[in-house]
């Protein structure tokens, strides 16, 4: 799978919706297996819904940038934004939702749909790597 | 787009969209909670024409099934893969009972 071109998009749910859709055309060019790429688009669309919702809030004009690269051993997906970082105690102990629970479940399924997840913020900008392991170690 | 029907003591949902999603929830709840006023507490839910929902989507249904009290049933026909996915990692495959279609959902509800 070749480096993809980044994509941006507005940081708003609709730009969400159209982040997914690059992504999986991405990630069907790249015959990306079926599972990994169910994983894959249901970890970024939480990401992202989290990035809409809790860190641009009102903050018009913002935009959230998208890449996906092959890595040794999988796939990499990078997101990154310019709205308030994720608060660090969130993601040291990320916590299941109860069964009854109508919300909190997105940092729960990131995590559960990916096999590695790094974050950092610095001068502005947040980044979120998610990784997932393919079988063989490449897609096919 | 949802359709809500009512047959006998069956509440049917039909949900028309691909995405039930963050962008989609704030219109899909206010059908939902409308549709779920003085409604039997016997839902089949089908999710046929569903091909992604995230957390947000998945909430909406929990809320539904929250209404339904000690003797209400909800099942769930058709499911694609990304949406069982999410109903298996949330554990919430152990609420929801996922069926093949709604034939199969309307006898599971009636018991």
């Amino acid at each position: 799978m070749a480096d993809a071109p980044g994509f941006s998009c507005a940081a708003t749910l609709e730009g969400v919706r159209q982040l997914a859709g690059l992504l999986q055309a991405s990630m069907q060019a790249a015959d990306v297996p079926d599972a990994a790429r169910i994983d894959l688009e249901l970890a970024v669309v939480e990401a992202a819904n989290n990035i809409v919702l809790h860190g641009i809030g009102d903050q018009a004009g913002m935009n959230i940038e998208l890449s996906v690269r092959q890595v040794p051993g999988g796939v990499e997906v990078v997101l990154e934004d310019g709205g308030s970082p994720i608060p660090s105690h969130l993601l040291d102990v990320v916590t299941k939702a109860g069964l009854e629970a109508e919300s909190g479940r997105g940092l729960e399924l990131i995590t559960a749909c990916t096999d590695r997840v790094d974050y950092a913020s610095s001068a502005g900008r947040n980044r979120l790597v998610l990784f997932k392991a393919l079988a063989g170690g490449t897609a096919t | 787009m949802t359709d809500v029907t009512i047959n006998d003591d069956i509440v049917e949902i039909r949900i028309s969209d691909e995405r039930v999603d963050a962008a989609a929830a704030p219109a899909l709840k206010r059908t939902l909670d409308q549709a779920m006023i003085d409604a039997p507490n016997k839902v089949v839910l089908d999710l046929g024409n569903v091909q992604f929902m995230d957390s947000t989507g998945l909430g909406l249904f929990v809320s539904v099934l929250k209404k339904l009290g000690p003797d209400g049933a909800i099942a769930v026909a058709g499911v694609h893969p990304a949406v069982a996915r999410l109903f298996e990692l949330t554990r919430l495959d152990t609420l929801f009972r996922l069926v093949p279609d709604v034939a199969a959902a309307r006898a599971l509800v009636r018991g």
